[in-house]
């Protein structure tokens, strides 16, 4: 995940105790900053993305990328980018006192959880007129996730899980204390309550949950109903090349005999 | 006064100088240690920084050189480069393929049963005997068999698979593993000449039972493989597959048979013997009735696996266009894949699916046989090739041909004598 140009990392941990201190000492002693403010654990980020990066090489290496076998879905990245983008825009309240607003998003497909930019604003919440207008630019800095089968709807999903945002275009609308305040304040929020940002993603691939024999009672043809049950698991979720590349499980079987002709269609 | 106050004065105010001045000195030392802290903060947190930076530089060049590494292998793997362009592509092993669609072939022939409902076959003729005054006709007979019912249940083996050129070619064996079937015998004599002073004409009817014969048939054919609304559909091509079933009776029927014919008087028991009811018999039933399994049963098979065109977030539904973009085979893999375009809500794109209301809630059935009759199968005793009557007997007519239209159940006939109630089979 590159970092700002600017590069002001406010420390190398997750929003945290210590660099929501610093940086709100910076903020205390200065003015607000006109810099973009990064809060993002970028060393742990870093290490993680190698960790990942050297699992697939070594299994690029052993040439099972890609399984030969089973079933194999592979998802661009504009999809899952429009996907993303049809949760947006979202606004909810995070930590009681922000309302964030995420209205675009933009996926990087690289590094087996890949990298989703969320871009959207940050306000104080509540009904006080003089914060009402005071907000700041956002952008939240998430991985996919937890990408599994979910059988209620019948289709793959996954989770966009925040794990840091920066602030950008402080100080340029609004008054520059309010404006501190705000940033000073989000600054501090903790990782938990950046999840509370999290949000649902659906993989438009849908699975069957059985396979269906309809019956046939007449003629000297005769086929009885019956049913065949498809289980679906995930066994593996990978980001690279621009896709995700999901390996599933199927396992169908055995026929049964399906309900009296009442019930089949 | 001034002397007590020079003399009073002087200490209190070099006490009061000493405490400024060490006052004085705690706070510029105070003051100092601050700059000083503040200062070794600075640099530490200047330092510290600086070793941040350093480190995070490291990791990202490492990062980017595994990135570039594993771009190089991601470019030599063969499954990775014969994935064709497509928004979503679905990839389907080989084996798994086969697995898949050998389960949907076999688990749908599995499930059929062949039932075949008033056949009829008839054989009749003449009986010779030599005699030292030559050549005599004792008699004639009319052996007719009605086949109330035959069942036959369908077993596959297992099945080979390969795919190419837009096509999966299928080979399996289909058992006619087991079955049974019950039907009315009607046997008829007719004497002739003086046969007829020792055996008087007699008509005899009787139930017999038995057992569907079990018997293999090869069975190839091919799966076309082409894209339908995201999914890939297999549309199988198979020749009819024409299974007869041959009737063996029972023990317990044949048994019944000699009975009934048993309770003849000797002179006729003489008589029948030229006959021998039971070897004519077998030998119509051995021909066995026909069944044609029309292909047109096997439906197309959608594998369960597919793009849909529209997908709920959150509780809200959203349309997708979907426009099928690829269906590659390669060697060890299908694939199979299509654009996905979110913008276009409620109105696809040129060439795409059109989305359905909401998200199917169910899964569609894959194989799906059609529920309305299909063309029916023929049951075609082979009555031509009869094979030869046995010694003294001559073949005077072959077993008609049925009769029925090819599937359709035929109509039952009245059947020329009046049958007895169940436990009689003697008439006469």
């Amino acid at each position: 995940m590159p970092r700002s140009a600017t590069g002001r990392d406010a420390g190398d941990r997750r929003p945290g105790v210590v660099s929501a201190l610093v940086f709100t000492v910076s903020l205390a002693a200065c003015d607000a900053p006109r810099e973009p403010v990064r809060v993002l654990a970028l060393e742990t980020h870093l290490r993680q993305q190698i960790a990942d990066l050297e699992s697939l090489v070594a299994r690029a290496e052993k040439g099972a990328l890609v399984p030969t076998d089973g079933l194999v879905v592979a998802v661009h990245e504009d999809v899952v980018r429009q996907v993303a983008q049809l949760a947006l825009p979202r606004e909810q309240v995070v930590g009681g006192r922000f309302r964030v607003r995420l209205e675009t998003a933009d996926v990087r497909l690289r590094d087996k959880h890949g990298a989703i930019r969320l871009g959207g604003r940050v306000s104080r919440a509540g009904d006080d007129f003089f914060d009402a207008d005071i907000e700041a630019e956002l952008a939240v800095f998430a991985r996919l996730e937890a990408v599994a089968f979910d059988r209620t709807s019948g289709m793959l999903s996954g989770r966009v899980m925040p794990i840091g945002f920066e602030l950008q275009k402080l100080g340029v609308a609004g008054e520059r204390p309010l404006l501190r305040r705000l940033v000073a304040g989000f600054a501090r929020l903790q990782e938990h309550v950046l999840a509370e940002l999290a949000f649902p993603l659906t993989i438009p691939v849908g699975f069957e949950s059985e396979l269906r024999l309809a019956g046939r009672e007449e003629g000297p043809v005769r086929i009885r109903p019956a049913s065949c049950p498809v289980r679906v698991t995930v066994r593996d979720a990978a980001a690279h090349g621009g896709r995700l590349w999901i390996v599933l499980g199927i396992e169908a079987g055995p026929w049964t005999r399906a309900a009296p002709p009442g019930g089949r269609r | 006064m001034d002397a007590s106050r020079a003399a009073g004065g002087a200490p209190m105010s070099r006490r009061s100088g000493r405490g400024r001045r060490r006052w004085g000195r705690r706070i510029a030392a105070t003051l100092l240690a601050l700059a000083l802290g503040g200062a070794g903060y600075v640099y530490w947190e200047e330092k510290e920084a600086a070793a941040r930076e350093a480190r995070i530089a490291t990791l990202e060049a490492t990062r980017d050189r595994l990135r570039e590494r594993l771009g190089r292998l991601r470019e030599k793997d063969p499954l990775v480069a014969s994935a064709p362009e497509a928004g979503v592509l679905i990839g389907i092993g080989e084996a798994f393929g086969s697995q898949l669609l050998s389960q949907a072939t076999t688990g749908f022939l599995g499930q059929v049963e062949l039932v075949l409902k008033n056949l009829k076959v008839h054989k009749a003729g003449r009986v010779r005997v030599k005699t030292p005054l030559g050549r005599m006709t004792p008699g004639h007979y009319v052996l007719d068999v009605r086949i109330e019912e035959v069942r036959g249940i369908l077993e596959p083996g297992p099945v080979k698979l390969d795919f190419g050129r837009g096509r999966a070619d299928v080979s399996f064996p289909v058992r006619v593993a087991r079955g049974e079937g019950r039907a009315r015998l009607r046997f008829q004599w007719d004497s002739r000449g003086l046969a007829g002073a020792f055996c008087d004409d007699f008509t005899v009817t009787t139930r017999v039972g038995g057992h569907v014969r079990p018997r293999t048939y090869p069975v190839e054919g091919s799966f076309d493989l082409s894209m339908a609304g995201g999914t890939l559909t297999a549309v199988p091509r198979f020749p009819d597959l024409v299974v007869n079933l041959e009737v063996e009776p029972s023990e317990e029927s044949w048994a019944e048979v000699e009975r009934v014919l048993g309770r003849r008087s000797l002179k006729c028991r003489m008589a029948l013997k030229l006959v021998d009811v039971r070897q004519a018999l077998e030998r119509l039933l051995d021909k066995g009735f026909k069944v044609r399994v029309p292909q047109k049963i096997l439906k197309p098979v959608r594998f369960p696996v597919g793009l849909r065109q529209s997908v709920v977030l959150e509780g809200r539904t959203y349309d997708l266009a979907v426009t099928p973009r690829a269906l590659r085979i390669s060697p060890k893999r299908l694939w199979y894949g299509a654009d996905v375009t979110a913008e276009a809500a409620g109105a696809p794109l040129e060439g795409a699916v059109a989305p359905p209301p909401a998200l199917p809630a169910t899964a569609e059935p894959a194989p799906v046989p059609e529920t309305t009759p299909a063309a029916a199968p023929a049951p075609t005793p082979e009555a031509t090739a009869a094979p030869a009557p046995p010694t003294g007997v001559e073949e005077e007519s072959p077993a008609p041909p049925p009769s029925e239209e090819a599937g359709e159940a035929p109509p039952a006939e009245p059947t020329p004598t009046p049958t007895p109630p169940p436990g009689k089979g003697e008439r006469y």
